[in-house]
């Protein structure tokens, strides 16, 4: 548990100061709503994650099979939105 | 080259350039390692979320961030009336009710309908799964400490010294020692909760089963059972309660004999605890009487021990374990500090989620939102504004099933392990109604508490 929990720090860590230099050094423009939408989009997948793993443990595959269909929808459908108007207008790309 | 390689160098020609120039694979990357950290927090939810019943830590204060205390227990706030309750005969329960026995048993007790019903399903060509042979006997055999022993004895049973007391006295501890004391004494015996309650005289029966008056007498210094009476001294002014968890993985398997394993493992387990606490109790000086269902209701005394609510199977929801629960009390003359009594948003929920009146096989428990005082049955006990339930249809159908029932209890959504998802759930729903009818609608979308209906209990035999 202890290890995992450091393991979430370390990842979130890496996360945090990819993201910061990106921002730093220009490559990435986040405007402060940018933020917000990631952050929130960060804990929507954890919570996805969380919930069909606890209800695996629990023996309840149906309601991890749900929460795949329903939140894991939601969350795919923020991603995509995420990345089309915010990220895709940003990403250069050789088309 | 590469789609890659080509918006690599795109980004590296520009590097002036206002805006992102964040290329797809940093992209991926960083979704990558944000994925990697929902992933751990993910496991981290899944090795964290060891149903509660596989030993967590018991007989501490149940009051946590979704209870809160209060003066008044909910049978006075939300619903209304029970003042007017008078002390209940246990003879007119439904277990032991002749006008009963007469309408639908053909005036012999219940069991023995209930036996002919066993019998005609295990001699069938193929016994439905659940009532087969070692189901129907794991059931029976599950209640032998219930059965066969003299736990609930008003006298002592030899397993406390009482002679020590001679030389060294009672124990004579304050009223908040003590009610740590029996609540870490349960804790060694088993999980569940504890919690202490002042009698109250009015949920204790009038007259036990067999028609012996139960008395509070300021004439006795011991409890004493006599043919004419059943005497209680009214120096016995603490009530000490008890939760005792059913076992967990059979619950889906409601209302199948297997799932009746669970039951008698509860009652036994009742007696077990009932008679260890009270015999502790005559060891440190005390009077102690041990009691399972008989002499008082259990569900009002736990709800004055602060261990739930009344639901509207008219049954004690727990906070921590739901309503897959037993209940034993040990009434004793220690001076014990009593608990309050708790408030968690069960009655509320109970108003929107009718899951175990949609999943009650005689249709006993009401589907009205509101509480009234419309009784049901006979056996009820009239005079409060709740939500009765028709106990009469209700062990009919025991009869019928050839096995008991407890179906509202395996379905209540309260039921879930201590798990976030459940506790941010049931914690939201303490707080406000708002949410209520959404969440019972997901327990059903996410197929919670499923019954012998969707569940076959060969599966758990061959787990």
């Amino acid at each position: 548990m202890a290890l995992l929990m450091w393991l979430v720090g370390l990842f979130t860590g890496i996360a945090g100061v990819k993201i910061y230099g990106w921002v730093k050094e220009g490559k990435l423009e986040c405007q402060w709503y940018h933020w917000i939408i990631g952050v929130l989009w960060y804990l929507l997948g954890m919570f996805v994650i969380g919930f069909v793993g606890v209800s695996f443990a629990e023996g309840e595959p149906q309601a991890a099979g749900m929460a795949i269909l329903i939140f894991g929808g939601v969350f795919l459908v923020v991603t995509v939105l995420l990345y089309r108007f915010v990220f895709a207008k940003q990403i250069k790309t050789a088309a | 080259m590469s789609i890659q390689d080509r918006g690599d160098k795109m980004a590296e020609k520009q590097p002036d350039k206002k805006g992102l120039t964040l290329s797809r694979r940093d992209f991926l990357k960083s979704t990558g390692i944000a994925g990697l950290t929902a992933g751990a927090v993910g496991a981290s939810s899944f090795i964290n979320s060891k149903p509660a019943f596989a030993g967590e830590k018991t007989g501490q204060p149940i009051v946590d961030f979704t209870v809160k205390e209060v003066d008044q227990p909910k049978y006075k706030t939300f619903f209304e009336g029970s003042e007017n309750l008078k002390r209940f005969h246990q003879a007119n329960e439904a277990f032991k009710n002749k006008d009963l026995a007469k309408k639908n048993f053909d005036g012999k007790p219940w069991f023995v309908k209930y036996e002919e019903t066993v019998m005609q399903k295990l001699t069938m060509d193929k016994p439905p799964a659940g009532y087969t042979l070692i189901d129907q006997t794991l059931a029976n055999v599950s209640w032998t400490s219930y059965k066969t022993t003299n736990f609930f004895s008003w006298e002592p049973i030899g397993a406390a010294n009482l002679k020590r007391l001679e030389v060294v006295g009672k124990w004579e501890g304050t009223p908040e020692e003590n009610n740590k004391i029996v609540k870490k004494a349960a804790q060694m015996w088993g999980p569940g909760e504890t919690g202490v309650a002042e009698v109250n005289e009015q949920w204790f029966y009038s007259h036990e089963a067999n028609g012996t008056p139960i008395i509070f007498s300021d004439k006795h210094d011991k409890p004493v059972q006599t043919k004419e009476a059943w005497y209680i001294p009214k120096t016995m002014k603490s009530l000490i309660v008890m939760v005792i968890p059913m076992y967990e993985p059979v619950r889906k398997y409601v209302p199948s004999a297997l799932a009746g394993g669970a039951v008698g493992t509860g009652y036994s387990l009742m007696a077990e605890k009932a008679s260890k606490m009270a015999e502790f109790l005559r060891g440190l000086g005390y009077n102690a009487i041990p009691m399972g269902n008989e002499i008082g209701l259990s569900v009002p005394m736990a709800i004055d021990a602060g261990l739930g609510e009344l639901g509207r199977h008219g049954l004690l929801v727990n906070p921590k374990w739901g309503s897959w629960i037993r209940i034993s009390k040990v009434l004793t003359d220690m001076p014990i500090a009593p608990d309050k009594p708790i408030d968690f948003g069960v009655a509320e929920f109970c108003r929107t989620c009718m899951k175990c009146a949609e999943n009650c096989p005689s249709e006993s428990i009401s589907f009205d939102k509101d509480p009234s005082y419309e009784i049901k049955c006979p056996s009820n006990n009239p005079g409060m504004k709740k939500w009765y339930v028709d106990t009469w249809s209700c062990l009919t159908f025991w009869t019928e099933n050839g096995a008991g029932c407890t179906n509202c209890q395996g379905i209540c959504p309260y039921n879930k392990p201590h798990t976030w998802i459940h506790d941010v759930v049931k914690g939201i729903s303490a707080k406000t109604t708002v949410f209520n009818s959404t969440f019972a609608a997901l327990d059903d979308i996410l197929g919670y508490g499923g019954t012998v209906d969707e569940n076959n209990p060969e599966e758990w035999w061959k787990s």
